[in-house]
């Protein structure tokens, strides 16, 4: 019962902050527009997000800076509040994740850590424990990751693959986990999203013609997708393909129907299908009065909405065209 | 314009020499001019070739990192770029090209340039990569392709001025002055034979 009363606070509160989501009209509206100011002026009349895009500089590091702290804001908000931690936490994954791998990246390139990235630990941790420069604390899991990529950089010390793919690894495991604290239907949404995280990364290993022993860094022992299940992308032919996502019962993920292409603009493509795949299972609980899924389903659209207020900006200051950044929107919240 | 030499046989066998070494020098000269010419054009049609597939292959790339980059945060692009797993070694080498020594660059490329994680990056990051690791080396060869040029064009020029400098100034001028001697000297010869006549008529 307590935590059905955390919720329904948080989904009160979701309730009020859905109002700063995108509507396919606000999209429409960015994508008639001529310029990077136009597009910023129709931004600032956004509830909630629209204050912070008032009066600034337009170039890309402003406009990405308010994007990033709009979201980790709302997702830090979020945790900290009661029955919070595990609904914010896929999102807070994603953000540690990163900030892991910036971490190690820097002690890889030999870079001092001179900016401030987004995550629920202080990085400067991360490369004091490859330095050696005395013993830190992690809890396990994430110990454990550190282990790997500090053996992983002993025997193939510029392997900065290797190290994302364990950095992903340590986000999907995380995942699983959550997924089995979260139950019902987010359990089911946080196991599609790890087959899917996992299909991308096959297709895309297979494009960058990966070995098997590449792709097994990503793997963790899962009850999803057996590990000869994902090394057979690797091997099998582009004919094959659909014919093998229609055995993993996954086919509905490819653009057209029965055919693949070993091509990175198709991929992109199937990886928006993936996306407004997952968004559009969330959207049928939006109006669910108790439990967790109304605001996970805010907080992922919301990384979405981010997802394509980056594509549209961005594109409006490179001055693309409107149908190139058309196809390349993902779906929104509301319908 | 006459050379200030004294008109006297010696001078004249100097210049007749000189004369001869300059047209041979001529000869040559205008030898190396017309093979550093079709050097010279051949490589600026390479240039032209290359050019052309480098703009092709930089505009795909550049699409396609435009494209991608809608997709990445500063984070990410922090992420894409900040240890490569790709090492270019390059050899610097000069080589000799009808007598002008240019540059030669050796281009190997180690690794490959996908150095990020596949799931949270979006899938047109490859292609832009794919396309500037292409367009790279080929870079490299434009640079090496233009600073020949430029090397072969001072050289040509360089070279054409000794031809011009030869044909309308020192084998003209020396061709002038062989000529003055031998009307001086002829006038001499003309002159000594007139003295003698002379002096044989006023003995008679």
């Amino acid at each position: 019962m307590n935590g059905e009363r955390d919720y329904t606070y948080l989904v009160g509160r979701v309730r009020v902050l859905e109002r700063s989501l995108l509507t396919p009209r606000t999209l429409d509206a960015l994508l008639r527009a001529e310029d990077l100011d136009q597009a910023l002026r129709i931004m600032a009349e956004v509830p909630y997000l629209g204050e912070a895009f008032q009066g600034i500089v337009p170039s890309l590091q402003n406009i990405d800076k308010i994007l990033t702290e709009h979201f980790f804001g709302i997702v830090s908000d979020f945790t900290k509040q009661k029955g919070g931690a595990d609904v914010a936490g896929f999102f807070l994954l994603e953000f540690d994740a990163t900030a892991l791998k910036l971490a190690v990246k820097h002690f890889m390139a030999k870079k001092p850590l001179e900016k401030v990235y987004p995550a629920s630990f202080d990085m400067r941790k991360i490369v004091r424990f490859f330095s050696g420069e005395g013993s830190e604390y992690f809890p396990e899991d994430f110990a454990q990751t550190l282990r790997e990529i500090q053996e992983l950089l002993e025997t193939q010390p510029g392997n900065a693959q290797g190290v994302e793919f364990l950095c992903d690894r340590f986000f999907l495991k995380g995942t699983y986990s959550l997924a089995n604290r979260l139950g019902g239907p987010l359990r089911k949404w946080c196991h599609l999203y790890i087959i899917f995280a996992y299909l991308r990364g096959a297709l895309r290993a297979r494009y960058q013609e990966r070995k098997p022993d590449t792709l097994r860094l990503l793997y963790f022992d899962n009850s999803l997708l057996e590990e000869r299940e994902l090394l057979e992308f690797l091997v099998i032919s582009d004919e094959k393909i659909p014919e093998y996502l229609e055995h993993l019962g996954f086919a509905f993920v490819l653009p057209e129907t029965g055919i693949f292409r070993n091509d990175p603009y198709y991929l992109a493509e199937i990886e928006r299908k993936m996306d407004n795949y997952l968004l559009s299972s969330l959207r049928q609980y939006r109006w669910e009065a108790f439990g967790p899924e109304p605001v996970f389903g805010f907080l992922f659209a919301k990384s979405i909405d981010v997802k394509n207020l980056r594509i549209l900006l961005k594109g409006k200051y490179f001055g693309l065209e409107a149908d190139i950044l058309r196809k390349k929107l993902r779906e929104c919240y509301y319908e | 314009m006459r050379l200030n030499v004294n008109p006297n046989r010696m001078e004249l066998m100097k210049l007749r020499n000189r004369l001869a070494m300059a047209r041979r020098g001529h000869k040559l000269l205008k030898d190396k001019l017309d093979a550093l010419i079709q050097d010279f054009v051949r490589i600026v049609r390479e240039n032209a070739n290359l050019r052309r597939e480098i703009e092709r292959e930089i505009v795909k790339a550049f699409e396609a990192q435009n494209v991608a980059s809608l997709m990445l945060s500063e984070a990410d692009k922090d992420l894409v770029t900040l240890a490569s797993q790709q090492k270019l070694l390059l050899e610097v080498r000069t080589r000799y090209l009808t007598g002008v020594r240019v540059p030669h660059f050796e281009v190997k490329v180690e690794g490959d340039p996908y150095s990020y994680g596949v799931i949270r990056t979006p899938a047109e990051l490859d292609a832009a990569f794919r396309s500037f690791s292409r367009v790279l080396p080929l870079m490299i060869r434009l640079a090496e392709v233009e600073k020949t040029i430029e090397l072969l064009a001072v050289e040509i020029e360089k070279t054409r001025r000794r031809v011009n400098a030869l044909e309308y100034v020192l084998i003209p001028n020396l061709e002038e002055t062989i000529k003055y001697i031998q009307l001086k000297l002829e006038e001499l010869a003309r002159s000594a034979i007139t003295g003698i006549m002379r002096i044989k008529g006023s003995m008679r």
